[in-house]
């Protein structure tokens, strides 16, 4: 008996440690995502060619590129991967400890990368092999060796709170289990397992192997760091895609365990896991570990079934997730009393951008498709409707949802809708203008627009004006959740309050 | 405690950030006279009506129009960058060749007091008179002003002398649009070829293509025969996976054994 109260008293302790954690976490979002942000409003605004007087070096274009797209990634990975943890934390015994040594080695691997964009660092967010060693002047080999360290220490950080994770689940179930196999034998499932259970079980594994890609893909680049000869370029592009697309694969599948778990809060109406989710996250487990070759179309070098592979595994992991979600959230929210607030609406929103960005990326993952828009701004179009009106949009939803059931406050129905309106407004006008011009062939990562491209500097001044609309919904986002965010952080620190 | 590291963590950002900044501006030697490329790329020569020094006089839009072009500016009495600038083009010209069937160089007079025959002698004295593939030319004082705006050249009377103070630079025109501006006085070989790849519109290689001696190939591809082989690199891509595996297998044994043990 003494020894279940113990661990009772333990599991409080944790709790109010994981409250603690998410809370500091939600807070990093809140400042981290607006500044990185902001360097993408530099870059519309500089290709709409407004800025080339004021900043008359192109170079900075490139670093704040690099800087928004590895900070944003990463960001979104770590952020979404809190709300992933604080989802399941209810249903297995997390450590905090580790998860706060994480989140310190996290936040030196930051600085690193800031640093670096004082540096002129800019090889773009997957500075693909060698050119973070061949800058051609435009930045030093410091730089490179401060990237190189920023890499290893965010490996270390993430694989360390992969594997507690990955730890805790497996302190609860078998790994069949977890991964609700036994849903697919006859009679009744048992024991009934929580979807994000196993969502967090397929995240945390690809998660380990995609970080371990990172491990062997950053020793080849010390090979030639030390040895200063050049390596095959094939193979460290392979698995810079192998954990750099994965990890933001993961990033959205984080948002849709929590929203497995959360949403039904909202509608009252239970999330079950049942044959379709399991058969569905069991094939994004198979498969994810493929679908990175779709970055890889264009090296004539890799053989031809790996293009197959690729083109298939990419439909593989996103079709059947996408279906099972979308149903999912549809038949929690269609003709249901569902309580709907900011972070309800952001989740819900967040799902459905995801699904669009899904379709988009999808077409882009088909060889076919490939052919014609590969490095074109349809790329950063599709990835910026999953990523800003998708995964950005659920984790405002996580951070709205903590700091209310934390602080106990709520926000007026016009501020909500007011918000949701420009970010949906000015995120998907934003993201149209990539679209337009990806389909009219205008290039990617040009800071200005070569005279065939004429219409990429028009479409970038409209996206700016859209971008306005997402800035100001951001502030008022801030102002609104900020304030629940102070008060929350009373509750936060009681042990008192309740789950 | 973790207010201490908060702060700790924040001067430390704010100090590297300085720090490297300042080693930047000093690597990168940022001065506000140097021609930006960043400022003018992409934009198009307003037309100018020139005559060159041998009497000829035709329009700038003709010439780009017939082949691409390197414009420089200069002054025929220049004692000072000028004349090494040229040389520098025409040891590099020479050595990569093509000039005159490929592209040309227009050297153009800023100065409004240059007459045809003094930039011929000019011409003359840099060794380049009526080279194939060369031209000087005076432009006309209406059309010079605008042309040298839009390309971001400035130059100003050194006091007591009859010389000016002007930047040193080279700019590659294709179409009539500036695609590359190269700046300072040294012109290398390779960069006059890549330059002049720009001008041609072929890929500039920022590094050198893979050989088959590369350590660690995952795939080798013969270009001949379509065939392709798996190479020992390929491991590399598949340790992930396996190392993988057995981490999750060993972590969810171990819990295992603890549980059984607990119960
Ligand atoms: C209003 C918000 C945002 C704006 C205005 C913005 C703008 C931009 C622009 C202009 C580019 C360069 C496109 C190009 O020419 O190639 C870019 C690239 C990128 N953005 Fe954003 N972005 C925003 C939000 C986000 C978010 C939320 C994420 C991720 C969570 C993100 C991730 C990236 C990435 C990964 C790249 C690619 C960088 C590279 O090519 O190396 N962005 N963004
Ligand atoms: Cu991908």
């Amino acid at each position: 008996m003494a020894e279940l109260a113990l661990g009772r008293q333990h599991a409080m302790a944790e709790s109010a440690g994981m409250r603690q954690f998410a809370w500091l976490w939600g807070g990093l979002f809140l400042v981290l995502f607006p500044l990185l942000g902001l360097l993408g409003v530099f870059m519309r605004m500089y290709q709409a060619g407004w800025l080339q007087e004021l900043v008359p070096d192109p170079q900075w274009f490139y670093a704040a590129m690099t800087l928004h797209g590895l900070g944003l990634v990463g960001l979104i990975y770590a952020a979404s991967f809190v709300a992933l943890l604080w989802a399941v934390s209810p249903h297995v015994q997390l450590q905090t400890r580790w998860l706060w040594i994480s989140t310190g080695l996290t936040a030196v691997g930051v600085v690193l990368l800031v640093v670096n964009f004082f540096n002129g660092f800019a090889p773009g967010w997957y500075f693909l092999y060698p050119l973070p060693f061949m800058p051609s002047g435009a930045w030093s080999g410091t730089a490179t060796d401060i990237f190189l360290a920023a890499v290893a220490v965010l490996g270390v950080a993430w694989v360390i709170w992969e594997l507690e994770l990955l730890r805790a689940i497996a302190a609860r179930y078998r790994l069949g289990v977890a991964l609700g196999w036994q849903y697919l034998r006859k009679g009744e499932p048992r024991p009934e397992i929580p979807p994000v259970v196993l969502v967090a079980t397929v995240c945390a594994i690809a998660g380990i192997v995609a970080l371990l890609a990172a491990v062997v893909m950053l020793v080849l680049m010390l090979v030639h760091r030390f040895s200063g000869s050049m390596v095959d370029p094939l193979v460290v592009k392979n698995l810079i895609f192998f954990f750099g697309h994965t990890l933001v694969n993961l990033a959205m599948y984080h948002g849709i365990g929590f929203l497995y778990s959360t949403l039904p809060k909202y509608s009252g109406q239970p999330w079950k896991t049942g044959i379709p989710l399991v058969v569905a996250w069991n094939l994004v487990l198979l498969l994810v570990l493929t679908a990175y070759f779709h970055h890889l179309y264009m090296d004539f070098a890799q053989p031809r079934w790996v293009n197959f592979v690729g083109q298939f595994a990419s439909y593989g992991i996103s079709i059947p997730a996408a279906v099972v979600t979308l149903l999912g959230t549809l038949s929690q929210v269609y003709r249901r009393p569902v309580r709907w607030t900011l972070a309800s609406s952001l989740m819900f929103w967040g799902t459905m951008g995801w699904a669009i960005g899904g379709v988009a990326a999808v077409l882009d993952s088909t060889v076919a498709f490939n052919f014609r828009f590969h490095n074109t701004l349809w790329v950063p179009a599709h990835f910026h409707t999953y990523l800003l009106a998708g995964i950005v949009f659920i984790t405002l939803g996580f951070v709205a949802h903590l700091a209310q059931e934390l602080s106990g406050k709520s926000e007026s129905a016009g501020m909500r809708r007011t918000i949701l309106a420009l970010l949906l407004i000015g995120g998907y006008g934003f993201v149209l203008m990539f679209y337009l011009s990806g389909a009219n062939g205008v290039p990617r990562r040009y800071a200005i627009y070569p005279p065939d491209a004429e219409l990429g500097v028009q479409l970038a001044r409209i996206a700016t004006f859209f971008v306005a609309l997402v800035v100001l919904g951001v502030l008022l986002y801030l102002v609104t959740v900020g304030k629940q965010w102070g008060a929350a952080l009373a509750g936060a620190q009681g042990s008192s309050a309740s789950d | 405690m973790g207010r201490g590291i908060g702060w700790g963590a924040g001067l430390l950002c704010i100090g590297l950030t300085i720090a490297s900044a300042q080693e930047r501006r000093h690597a990168a030697g940022v001065d506000p006279l140097m021609p930006q490329e960043g400022r003018v790329l992409y934009r198009l020569l307003p037309d100018a009506r020139l005559q060159s020094a041998d009497g000829a006089v035709q329009t700038l839009a003709a010439l780009w129009r017939e082949t691409p072009l390197l414009l420089v500016f200069a002054f025929s009495r220049c004692a000072g960058v000028c004349s090494p600038l040229l040389l520098q083009l025409k040891d590099a010209a020479e050595r990569v060749g093509g000039i005159g069937t490929e592209y040309r160089i227009l050297v153009v007079s800023f100065d409004s007091a240059d007459t045809p025959e003094q930039l011929a002698a000019f011409a003359r004295r840099s060794g380049v008179w009526q080279q194939q593939g060369w031209l000087f030319a005076t432009a006309e004082p209406d059309a010079l002003a605008p042309l040298l705006q839009t390309v971001g050249f400035w130059y100003s009377p050194v006091t007591g002398t009859d010389q000016y103070d002007h930047p040193a630079m080279v700019l590659g025109v294709r179409k009539g649009r500036i695609v590359r501006v190269h700046v300072g006085a040294l012109i290398r070989t390779m960069e006059l070829r890549a330059i002049l790849r720009e001008l041609r519109g072929d890929p500039v290689l920022a590094y050198p293509l893979p050989t088959a001696e590369m350590p660690f190939r995952c795939y080798g591809y013969n270009p001949e025969t379509g065939a392709f082989t798996l190479e020992w690199g390929i491991v590399l891509l598949l340790a992930p996976t396996l190392v993988g595996a057995v981490a999750v297998w060993l972590t969810f044994a171990q819990q295992r054994r603890r549980a059984e043990r607990c119960t």
